[in-house]
């Protein structure tokens, strides 16, 4: 039988170069391709990377909604980096990527307040370009995020 | 994670949903937050931080008190 352990690694890492090579998160049925991994082996693989908080599955399925910080599909926040676009689940996972990325960035946003304005963040090594006064606002308290993360 | 204008729209936004508790984070600690999280998700090696590293990261950036505490 096949450590589970080592299953669980191989997704890991199938993921990352999916996200390296294709600039995006792939489907269950992609890992477990180029994995040569059966897909009800994945789906069970992804089942316990999402229970050790690695990513998340979309509610109901066995697809990843976020291999944190990289979100599948179109979010609120938009990253350009290393030539590609990116979507995030929320504005510290936009910076995760540039830093997951180890690239120059522009995050693109909108306050959250009910001004809406767009809000473009520049990152650049350890530079910042942004309007003055921007902020990140945390709502819950940290032992709270995983409680629903998707909120969070 | 929100992005807000200013301190003002995230007080606003704060007080009309209720969350009293919630933080925020100038865009530098939220960039250095960023980075000692995410720096190394895409690494083979990659694992995901303890509990004691995790609040080990946030008390480097100053990040303490009761908001960042884990357990």
């Amino acid at each position: 039988m096949t450590d589970p352990a080592l299953v669980d690694r191989d997704v890991r890492v199938t993921i990352t170069e999916c996200i390296r090579d294709r600039g995006a998160v792939p489907s269950l049925a992609e890992v477990a391709s180029r994995a040569a991994i059966p897909e009800s082996d994945t789906a069970d693989s992804f089942g316990r990377l999402a229970a050790a908080r690695v990513m998340i599955l979309r509610p109901g399925t066995t697809e990843i909604l976020s291999f944190n910080p990289f979100a599948a599909g179109p979010t609120e926040f938009q990253v350009r980096a290393g030539g590609r676009d990116w979507s995030a689940l929320c504005a510290w996972d936009a910076f995760g990527v540039a830093a997951a990325l180890r690239a120059d960035a522009v995050v693109l946003g909108h306050c959250a307040d009910v001004c809406g304005v767009p809000l473009e963040v520049r990152l650049a090594g350890d530079a910042i370009g942004a309007l003055d006064g921007v902020v990140m606002q945390f709502a819950l308290p940290a032992r709270e995020w995983w409680k629903d993360i998707v909120f969070t | 994670m929100l992005l807000f204008r200013s301190e003002e729209h995230a007080g606003h936004w704060r007080d009309d949903r209720g969350f009293a508790d919630a933080t925020t984070l100038s865009l530098e600690t939220g960039w250095k937050l960023a980075r000692a999280w995410y720096e190394r998700k895409l690494e083979p090696d990659w694992r995901r931080h303890s509990l004691e590293e995790a609040e080990a990261v946030f008390a480097e950036l100053g990040l303490t008190g009761d908001f960042w505490r884990l357990r």
